[in-house]
């Protein structure tokens, strides 16, 4: 991805089709927000994890998860994807 | 009839010089094996290297730093060995600083009792003669000695070399090397085609000096070792058997004080650091700590990747803020101070102040990279918070915990790193929250890191959320003024 290929873990913003991906994921798994249980997330951007982090897989991401709910004392949090789990191959 | 002789100061001087040259070799090795690469450009590329001392090669899917490219060299070439850059650098500087002193105390004397002549040559005859000394050295005689003088044209042209111009560059390239000078003076890097240019140059300044020591004892040896060291050690050449013998035990005390400082510095790298840190930080802090940076390098000298050093925070709660843009980070400057504050990233650029400079990053291991930095300038922040009277250091706290994130790396703890308030006043001091014109990336120190141009790279904590005004630096860690210094044994204060 661009992240491994400048040497840097820039930010990778998402297209509607790979938010709508992500958000298969959420509905899937346990896609509320694990504060206030608000369940219309909001979909960031992703951050290559795969260059920077030496815990991470090589191919791993996170992505910016925003809870709607403006009384949620946790408003930031995210997900962590594999790179085949929401961007096109 | 030798004219000049060997007065004792010389016989002295020589082998104090002696002493001090195995100890700067030495600890010299150990400096060029935290990053065994030479470069000419001070963008210090990956792959740029002209010279390297190392096998390891790097990923290139992977971030690495350049506490990754370290190289562990024997005790045996190196001061003390084994990854002790803080012990190398103390011993490299102690040194420098007794055997430049011997060395000007040497100069005014040659010129004081006009033994100068012995090495300046009268004449560019000397040239035609030297040539004519080294063909008849090749066809394995030995030409005569200049009339009146100790040596011949060939020996008296080879010491004129090393005192008057190899000693003079060693000490001219370790100073172009020091980040305080190159700041304060950036004409005077500019004089030796940058830092890499200077690293490289000592370097082969080194190298110049072996090749010296090699033929100088291999001519000793030709003359006749017993009387040249009955020369070197008695003033006359007529005791040659005692001056093979004292000469051996000479030498075996010049053996013995490497050994014994050697074990020192493995088994009480502490008390090294206090002792030697003592002088070293008396001397540089009359001589570079009133430097302030005048740096202004034009945008077109921004190297294309500015080599990194730490990895950042391996944490879910980092991570998560990254992906945000650092929204939910927040930045609390807090401890002696009237107005305690809690600050977004937001609040931080919407501050007025921004301030920029494209500088060179002077690292402790030797390379460099120049940057554009954009952020808060520290006594804007200063002003903001008000230091009580009783402050006198800030103290950068960071995200980096170092035994999660730093494997390899001797200690745990958060990174942190503190400065005196005088410093986090100079003009240049800044908490950078850009990098050449875009946000700070993670590798950088993302989302706020320092800057302190006449500094090394150490002292700019990276990953800061953290900002605490403290009385006593010993107060907080190991109480050595920062995460290195606590456990590496660098220097506090990083002039050079
Ligand atoms: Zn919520």
């Amino acid at each position: 991805m661009d992240g491994a290929r400048t040497g840097l873990s820039e930010i990778v913003p998402l297209g509607d089709e790979q938010r709508e991906r992500v958000r298969a994921r959420l509905r899937a798994g346990h896609g509320a927000c694990p504060a206030c249980g608000s369940e219309d997330l909001g979909i960031g951007d992703a951050l290559f994890l795969g260059f920077a982090f030496l815990s991470e897989p090589a191919d791993a991401y996170m992505v910016g998860l925003t809870c709607p709910n403006p009384s949620c004392p946790v408003t930031y949090t995210g997900i962590r994807l594999r790179a085949s789990e929401f961007l096109d191959q | 009839m030798d004219l000049y002789g060997f007065p004792a100061w010389i016989r002295i001087e020589h082998w104090i010089n002696v002493l001090f040259v195995t100890l700067l070799v030495r600890s010299g090795v150990e400096i060029i094996a935290t990053h065994p690469k030479l470069y000419w450009h001070d963008d210090s590329r990956p792959g740029s290297e002209w010279a390297r001392f190392t096998r390891k090669t790097m990923p290139r899917d992977r971030l690495y730093d350049t506490l990754d490219e370290e190289e562990s060299y024997s005790p045996l070439v190196s001061l003390p060995g084994r990854r002790k850059l803080g012990m190398g650098r103390h011993w490299h500087f102690f040194a420098a600083i007794l055997w430049v002193l011997t060395g000007a105390v040497y100069i005014a004397l040659l010129f004081a009792t006009g033994q100068w002549r012995r090495y300046v040559p009268a004449s560019w005859a000397i040239f035609p003669q030297a040539w004519h000394d080294l063909v008849t050295y090749l066809s394995f005689r030995l030409p005569s000695r200049l009339p009146g003088e100790p040596f011949d044209a060939l020996q008296k042209l080879a010491y004129a070399l090393v005192i008057f111009v190899l000693a003079p560059v060693a000490i001219l390239t370790g100073l172009a090397q020091s980040p305080a000078v190159d700041a304060r003076f950036p004409w005077y890097l500019r004089l030796w085609g940058g830092r890499q240019r200077a690293r490289s140059v000592h370097f082969l300044v080194l190298l110049a000096f072996l090749a010296f020591t090699a033929v100088h004892l291999l001519m000793i040896a030709v003359w006749g070792w017993g009387r040249e060291n009955s020369l070197m050690l008695f003033g006359h050449g007529d005791a040659p058997a005692a001056g093979l013998w004292v000469s051996l035990v000479v030498i075996a005390a010049i053996v013995a004080v490497n050994a014994a400082v050697t074990v020192w510095s493995l088994r009480r790298p502490r008390s090294v650091q206090r002792v030697l840190g003592a002088v070293v930080t008396a001397v540089r802090r009359a001589l570079l700590r009133p430097a302030v940076s005048r740096q202004r390098y034009p945008r077109a000298a921004v190297s294309a990747r500015h080599r990194v050093n730490g990895r950042p925070p391996d944490s879910e709660t980092y991570k998560i803020m990254a992906v945000h843009g650092f929204a939910p980070w927040r930045l609390t400057v807090g401890g002696l101070v009237e107005n305690p504050l809690v600050l977004t990233l937001e609040d931080l650029r919407a501050l007025d102040g921004r301030q920029s400079q494209c500088v060179l990053h002077h690292c402790i291991q030797g390379w460099s990279s120049v940057g554009e930095w954009a952020g808060l300038p520290l006594r804007d922040l200063i002003g903001l918070v008000r230091p009580l009277p009783q402050a006198r250091y800030v103290c950068f706290l960071t995200m980096q915990d170092t035994g999660r994130d730093e494997p390899g790396a001797p200690g745990e703890g958060h990174f942190y790193e503190i400065v005196d308030l005088r410093l986090a006043r100079h003009p240049q001091a800044l908490l950078a929250y850009e990098l050449n014109g875009g946000p700070l990336p993670i590798e950088h120190g993302a989302p706020l890191r320092l800057r302190l141009e006449t500094q090394l790279g150490f002292k700019m904590a990276k990953w800061i959320h953290d900002i605490e005004f403290v009385s006593d630096y010993r107060l907080v860690g190991h109480g050595m003024g920062g995460w290195r210094e606590d456990n590496v044994y660098f220097d506090m204060e990083v002039e050079i």
